[in-house]
């Protein structure tokens, strides 16, 4: 969408607009629902979850004050609504997280002669692999992946969103990182190629 | 800020980037469409009060002050007005002659009138008391 074009669509939005309001869920129900499902793990909890990132996002779009992106804002509802989530849920982080083999990303450098990234093609399994391997780890990991590598947030961005500093925006995405090219690795010496 | 730049090198990595852009290239998902049209109603549901709410501030607030403002205009322009009794018109002397009468009448007791007080207070003197006595 032209940003002049999406300007005026946040305008209508802010003064209620349910034309215009849904034409703002066209844009962007996929890449959050997406992310949502990602995090909650569950396709109907995910609908739901993006549901009412919707709603809350029309409720309080009187107050969107434009200071970040309406992607960024958007987000941020989704990712406060996932931990809501998980809060009454009571879930714990996984065992993938912080103080995890890979902290200090040493053991995962690519030296490794049986890791070949530009060999790696995305087939219907390697697939499912990666989606496992995201699913495992801690939600704070999960977060910045996906707002990194899936909807290209900058870092600052990602910060903003979190609210925590860029450098530790930065450590998680490494984190996050390492643990799925352990995850691949482990895939293409036991299973994929074998 | 070496420990910055360090994580920096390494999420530029050839192997980091190559698992960026798996992450990228993961297939998406869409909503279905029946979660959209309930994702419609709930928009409409959400934006009705707000419609609700509008017509309640333009139309029914204004109406509310208009309402009070007339009750109060009749209360002034009606309110009782007490019998004018320092007039000269034919009702209030009346008045007058009748609230007069109630006061008299409270001071001096039932049964006597305005004029038999008078002559009561002066009394006629009588030449031979014994005349009197013929009414007995």
């Amino acid at each position: 969408m032209e940003a002049g074009a999406e300007e005026a669509l946040i305008e209508r939005c802010r003064r209620q607009d349910v034309e215009a309001f849904g034409k703002f869920v066209d844009a962007y129900q996929a890449r959050v629902y997406g992310f949502v499902k990602r995090m909650v793990s569950n396709a109907d909890e995910a609908a739901d979850v993006t549901q009412e990132v919707f709603i809350r996002a029309f409720q309080s779009f009187t107050r969107f004050d434009g200071r970040s992106s309406v992607r960024t804002w958007l987000f941020r509802i989704a990712n406060n609504l996932c931990i809501d989530r998980s809060r009454r849920l009571g879930r714990t982080p996984k065992a993938i997280g912080f103080g995890s083999d890979y902290e200090d990303g040493e053991e995962m450098e690519v030296s490794d002669s049986r890791w070949q990234p530009e060999s790696l093609a995305l087939d219907a399994e390697l697939i499912q692999v990666v989606e496992l391997g995201i699913a495992e780890m801690s939600e704070k990991l999960r977060m910045v992946l996906l707002l990194h590598d899936r909807e290209e947030m900058s870092y600052e961005e990602i910060a903003e969103t979190l609210s925590v500093p860029v450098g530790t925006v930065k450590s998680r995405l490494f984190l996050a990182r390492a643990h799925l090219q352990s995850v691949v690795k482990r895939y293409m010496t036991e299973g994929g190629n074998a | 800020m070496k420990d910055q730049n360090q994580v920096d090198e390494k999420l530029n990595s050839e192997g980091m980037r190559a698992i960026s852009e798996m992450v990228k290239g993961l297939p998406d998902d869409v909503p279905s469409m029946s979660w959209r049209s309930q994702l419609n109603e709930r928009i409409l549901a959400e934006a009705k009060p707000k419609k609700a709410f509008d017509l309640h501030r333009w139309l029914l607030r204004p109406a509310i002050g208009l309402g009070l403002a007339a009750a109060l205009a009749l209360v002034v322009v009606f309110r009782p007005i007490a019998p004018d009794t320092t007039g000269s018109s034919v009702e209030s002397l009346m008045i007058a002659t009748h609230q007069d009468d109630v006061n008299y009448a409270s001071v001096t007791g039932a049964g006597l009138s305005v004029d038999e007080m008078t002559e009561f207070s002066n009394p006629t003197p009588v030449a031979d008391p014994l005349l009197d006595l013929d009414v007995f």
